[in-house]
């Protein structure tokens, strides 16, 4: 879209989606149901024990639209990454239904509401999968 | 790609034709929270741009961004300039629901009928100018390093810490009560 850049001593915005996604990886838990990102950052906030889709869809998205812009398939990885954890999760079935969110203390229970922007956020991060894996099979 | 896409059926429901957009999970029952409805906002915006870099699913996605915008802007009719939108595109009669939630989902879906008109999204290859920084956000004094001192586990010492604060703390309040009164 080439929207303006911030000034030359403020961070680019790509360095902003960056910084986001390599604090995010710092964020990977691997401790409870296999991995995952948790809803919230601070122990202490409501919601600390609960993985949800709208955290691991909007991550999916951020590294797979990273990937597409920068070719660099690190990106990539975590990318499928996130895609492979929450297909081990109830949170997205064989039947493509997605789900809100598991508790840590129950991985397998899944609260069964399907919001608009979850899927949303797995489509559009699947399509920038999409052009990133059939640009790189036609440029080789 | 398509199995995603096919995915989104449920919030187009066939009793209005399966191309209006309705979040199923809280719209009807009118039981949507202050962030709901901004929901079908990113649905819309994020169908549109998947239309452009996934051209295969252009006919199906701008059908149900076109249809879902007229019913959007059917239910943009409320409030005393007859301008306010409502919830429920699948009603052509204001449903007098307000909110910042139900202007943002209007104006996504009635702009994301404009998507065609400008290219996609740029790479890094195709004119994208934003400078790379691989390594933001990594190290230094983030949020992730304070995350020790809010994380770490309360223990017996900080608990005698505390009473013995709040016994100082106490004691002083008493003794400046005291020393006030008489």
């Amino acid at each position: 879209m080439k929207y303006p850049e911030p000034p030359p001593k403020q961070p680019s915005w790509l360095s902003l989606a960056q910084a986001t996604f390599n604090l995010q990886v710092n964020r990977w838990d691997t401790q409870h149901c296999g991995g995952g990102l948790r809803w919230q950052i601070f122990p202490f906030n409501k919601g600390y024990d609960y993985k949800n889709t709208i955290s691991n869809g909007g991550f999916f998205q951020l590294a797979a639209r990273l990937a597409r812009y920068t070719g660099n398939d690190t990106y990539a990885e975590w990318a499928d990454k996130t895609w492979d954890w929450m297909h081990t999760t109830p949170l997205f079935t064989d039947n493509y239904a997605i789900y809100d969110g598991i508790k840590i203390e129950n991985c397998s229970n899944p609260y069964p509401i399907q919001w608009t922007y979850n899927v949303g956020t797995f489509l559009m991060g699947a399509a920038n999968m999409y052009n990133y894996v059939s640009g790189a099979a036609m440029s080789s | 790609m398509q199995k995603l896409l096919d995915a989104t059926d449920i919030f187009f429901p066939t009793e209005f034709g399966g191309v209006i957009m309705v979040e199923v999970a809280c719209e009807p029952q009118g039981t949507c929270n202050n962030d709901q409805p901004s929901f079908k906002a990113y649905l819309a915006r994020w169908m549109a741009a998947t239309a452009q870099i996934a051209p295969f699913t252009e006919p199906i996605i701008m059908k149900k961004l076109r249809e879902s915008a007229r019913g959007a802007a059917k239910q943009c009719s409320g409030g005393p300039q007859g301008r306010t939108c409502g919830r429920k595109w699948t009603d052509s009669v204001w449903d007098g629901r307000t909110g910042v939630g139900e202007e943002m989902s209007a104006l996504s879906v009635i702009q994301a009928n404009l998507i065609q008109k400008v290219p996609p999204p740029l790479t890094a290859n195709t004119g994208g100018v934003s400078k790379s920084d691989p390594s933001a956000g990594t190290g230094g004094d983030d949020p992730v390093m304070l995350e020790p001192l809010l994380t770490r586990r309360i223990t017996s010492g900080d608990r005698a810490g505390a009473g013995i604060l709040t016994a100082v703390t106490l004691g002083g309040l008493l003794a400046t009560i005291y020393w006030i009164s008489f």
